[in-house]
């Protein structure tokens, strides 16, 4: 056997299937979809003549910029939605609950379920004819069924903020729970009420905890192709269920990858403003 | 007992939310009627023993579960050694590469799913249930790598010294003393793993060609209202499978972290 | 102990990228006896002690062990055993597979592994614990597991990294007598690291103390406190007041030293201490000072001085004394004869001092 003698050697040696397996299928693939952009579908064969022609056609087709727009409002829509409600749990559990593992363990249950069930499940409890609208009839809250539960922009918010929930509660947690309870006793000692103390420590030092939360969900949620497509109906589509037609049905790969592209720049460049801002606002808090 | 307080009213309705989704599924799953909605008409199991004559649907378990140990060993495998390499070595783009391998998890499926398509195309690979494979250790690699890493964070590096330094080479401290330290993270990782690759539906979707995983057969059913019952039924058995798999899974990174005090 | 070197350090230096942790450490261990390397945390004995265990690798220079050079001999093949500052016990395995994990898989015949592991359990005064869970041990077991284990192997060599900094206080000083004790009767080399300067006095028959990597000085532990190198050992160990001093004279063995507060006093030469001219730092330790109410008969040197504050330590009390011509105040401290000695700050008191426990700190280092 090899004696590796230093650090970096047996550290390079160990990560390297790891690095070099996740590497390559990140690189290749952006390597050929960038390639595949710059060649054009005509019917059944495809043109490998370079050119930007469906960049052009991406970046001026109405639906594309709806989509995109879309995709990136309602994947925000999520993001604050999910923090939103997900915080007060993360810090009932961490300050509050007398038996934390087990309250995680709840809050974790539902989520090692299969995503697609959970979002079928949605779309069955949301529907015209569906449990919550049979449910609220039958206790006589509603005499018509409600319209607006599903086929829009509300459902996918609301399927989204369910399926993310331990995405938030679960880093927002870990910061909560990191903060020293002799930092609060401190600052109730040099004053501060309840609620000043969250603002001016609690809140502050859990930061870090949000932006993780926020980047986890917002990203993926991005590109989610599922649950716009069982509960989003026309007003709910996002960017990826087209990326999705160009790849199936209408059987255009080089538009379908161009469209990929276009939503890894698109995400990437949210996120760094968020990052960036979010940053400069906890500076700011502090 | 004192009176509950604003926030506790507050966690348990968002643990009723949280739950909601997961207990319809089976609630109906029982009902007697093709209409998922209330009233229940009556009870009844048939919709369950229909399941075992679908032969598509069978096979389409088998897919799974090929795909998801087959997946669940690489990942994991992968992972226990880029975990180890992270926890106990210093080296030069270290943490280049634990963001790199954790990047799997924040890319949009879509992109994921479309990318690896192209990729495996112009390397002549079709979409088949090996693309599947290769896809989904991609995706389980980040689980594995932070339960390992855990695994071994826990794990004080005396031990292994205390190993080597009462006579025992690299591989036989490995064997006496780490692995059985770090055991049951490996359990647990195969356990989680396995769970991602089997409830994995996008990259299936695009991947799996002829040969659909039970995600992808649920998707072609979840059209056919006629089908909704049996849908239904299966769907609460894979939510059951999933949950008493990660319980497990639970149960033994638990001990992992427990064992090393 | 006898004259024999078991361990010989040459020149070793050690370094992290442009950190230096060790540097140029020579160092004889003879068979037999128990040494410490003494000294405040990140000054290199840590590093020191795992290089002789084999974890770590010199830059530079040689080990050698028992005659042996050390270079390519991992630590699994190194006649020395450790205990780990955190013990370091299998949590997976009970008492006696700890004790017993070096000596399986050797061609040791289970019947001797049982009699050894029992003999070894026996002498760290855990006899018949073999099935105790390892999870179920308190502190103080754990140690005791811990040199079990490492002592079943017969080392040439015991390296212990602070061993006992895991401990209450009062299990503490029980277990410095108990190692010394079993030092003493098994006749092995001990190698103990420790940042407690009373660990290190009471246990060991030699010391070597460091700062930022480097050994400052070998010594006997009586040796070290009277006679220290240096500002920096005298300061590290125990209590001292230091007195810049004029060389006004100087013949064979010995120094005439003006201090500011006291008269002219012939002081002994030391040997360890380096650097000499005109002027030399001198050290008096606190409890050779002499104090009372008018100046103290029979003493080379006098001086009057105010009582600032007044630290009551139980065995002891110590003064701080303002004296003319010195900037910090002097330390005494005096033992406590109950309601013999009772000053009260503000009080005027006098000082003594003997010259032959004045200590010659060289010239190394002057300014205070």
């Amino acid at each position: 056997m090899i004696r590796l003698r230093s650090e970096t050697a047996k550290g390079v040696a160990l990560s390297a299937p790891a690095t070099l397996y996740v590497g390559f299928l990140v690189a290749a693939p952006l390597v050929i979809l960038v390639t595949y952009s710059m060649w054009t579908q005509s019917y059944v064969t495809i043109d490998k003549t370079l050119t930007l022609a469906n960049y052009r056609e991406a970046l001026t087709d109405p639906l594309v910029r709806l989509l995109m727009l879309r995709s990136i409002l309602i994947a925000a829509a999520v993001t604050v939605a999910t923090v939103a409600l997900a915080y007060p749990i993360a810090y009932f559990i961490a300050m509050k609950a007398q038996r934390k593992t087990l309250w995680l363990l709840l809050i974790t249950i539902p989520f090692w379920s299969s995503y697609l069930l959970r979002v079928f499940a949605w779309k069955l409890i949301l529907g015209f004819n569906g449990v919550m609208n049979s449910a609220l009839l039958a206790v006589g809250v509603i005499q018509e069924p409600l319209t607006f539960l599903l086929y829009n922009e509300f459902a996918v918010v609301l399927t989204l903020a369910h399926a993310w929930a331990p995405f938030a509660i679960l880093p927002i947690y870990v910061s909560l729970q990191k903060i020293d309870p002799q930092l609060l006793e401190a600052a109730t000692d040099l004053g501060n009420g309840g609620l000043e103390r969250f603002l001016r420590v609690t809140l502050p030092l859990t930061v870090p905890g949000i932006v993780a939360a926020c980047l986890i969900i917002f990203i993926p949620t991005v590109g989610d192709y599922v649950t716009p497509s069982l509960v989003g109906g026309s007003d709910g589509k996002m960017i990826a269920n087209l990326i999705q037609v160009q790849f199936g049905a209408a059987n255009n790969w080089p538009l379908g990858a161009t469209l990929s592209l276009l939503a890894m720049l698109a995400v990437g460049f949210a996120a760094i403003v968020f990052v960036l801002s979010a940053t400069g606002l906890g500076r700011r808090i502090r | 007992m004192t009176r509950p307080s604003g926030l506790t009213i507050y966690a348990m309705l968002y643990l009723a939310f949280l739950y909601l989704p997961v207990l319809v599924l089976p609630l109906f799953s029982f009902n007697d009627g093709t209409i998922v909605a209330f009233p229940i008409k009556g009870w009844t199991l048939d919709w369950y023993r229909q399941l075992g004559a679908q032969e598509t649907l069978l096979s389409a378990l088998g897919n799974s579960l090929i795909v998801g140990l087959i997946s669940a060993m690489l990942a994991t495998s992968m992972g226990l050694f880029a975990a180890r390499a992270y926890v106990r070595y210093r080296f030069r783009g270290k943490e280049a590469s634990e963001g790199l391998v954790m990047l799997p998890l924040v890319v949009p499926g879509i992109i994921v799913a479309s990318s690896m398509l192209v990729l495996f195309i112009s390397l002549g690979l079709k979409p088949s249930l090996t693309a599947v494979i290769l896809g989904h250790t991609f995706l389980a690699l980040p689980f594995s790598v932070s339960i390992m890493k855990s695994a071994f964070d826990d794990f004080d590096v005396s031990l292994e010294e205390a190993a080597f330094d009462l006579g025992s080479s690299a591989v036989e401290a490995f064997r006496r003393v780490t692995l059985p330290i770090v055991a049951p993270g490996i359990v647990s990782s195969l356990l989680v793993t396995f769970t991602v690759s089997f409830d994995e539906f996008v990259l299936a979707f695009f991947l799996s060609g002829n040969d659909p995983t039970l995600p992808v057969y649920i998707w072609s059913q979840i059209r056919f209202p006629a089908k909704l019952p049996n849908t239904l039924a299966l769907g609460s058995l894979l939510l059951l499978a999933s949950i008493l798999l990660l319980v497990v899974a639970e149960y033994f990174r638990r001990r992992s972290s427990k064992s090393t005090m | 102990m006898s004259d024999v070197n078991i361990i010989q350090l040459v020149d070793v230096e050690k370094s992290f990228g442009s950190f230096t942790a060790v540097s140029n450490l020579s160092l004889d261990l003879k068979q037999g006896e128990f040494f410490s390397l003494l000294g405040p945390s990140g000054c290199g004995k840590t590093t020191a002690l795992r290089m002789i265990a084999g974890f770590q690798d010199p830059t530079r220079g040689r080990i050698l062990i028992d005659g042996q050079n050390m270079e390519d001999v991992p630590a699994n093949r190194r006649p020395t055993n450790m205990v780990f500052q955190s013990y370091a016990i299998f949590p997976h395995l009970n008492v006696g597979d700890n004790v017993s994990y070096g000596l399986r898989h050797r061609g040791i015949a289970r019947a001797e592994i049982d009699a050894r592991v029992s003999e070894a359990l026996a002498m760290v005064e855990l006899g018949g614990l073999q099935k105790r869970r390892a999870t179920e041990l308190s502190g103080g077991q754990r140690q005791r597991v811990a040199l079990a284990r490492a002592l079943v192997m017969r080392p040439k060599v015991l390296l212990l990294d602070e061993p006992l900094s895991a401990l209450d206080k009062k299990l503490r000083e029980q277990m410095q007598f108990e190692m010394r004790h079993l030092q003493r009767s098994l006749g092995i080399t001990f190698v103990m690291v420790t940042h407690d300067q009373y660990e290190a006095m009471t246990m060991s028959d030699r010391i070597g103390v460091m700062f930022k990597g480097r050994l400052v000085q070998v010594d006997a532990p009586a040796v070290l406190y009277a006679r220290p190198r240096n500002r920096e050992v005298a300061s590290f160990i125990g209590e001292m007041n230091f007195l810049a001093a004029e060389v006004i004279g100087e013949d064979a063995g010995t120094l005439t030293v003006k201090t500011p507060c006291f008269a002219p006093l012939k002081i002994a030469r030391n040997p360890n201490a380096v650097g000499y001219g005109n002027h030399i730092l001198t050290g008096i330790r606190p409890e050779q000072l002499a104090i009372g109410r008018a100046a103290p008969e029979g003493y080379d040197a006098t001086v009057e001085g105010q009582v600032g504050d007044v630290a009551f330590y139980g065995e002891n009390v110590h003064y701080h004394v303002r004296v003319p011509g010195v900037d910090r105040p002097m330390a005494v401290s005096v033992p406590n004869y109950f309601h013999t000695v009772d000053y009260a700050r503000g009080d005027k008191v006098w000082l003594g001092v003997q010259g032959a426990s004045v200590i010659d700190l060289g010239s190394e280092d002057t300014e205070i």
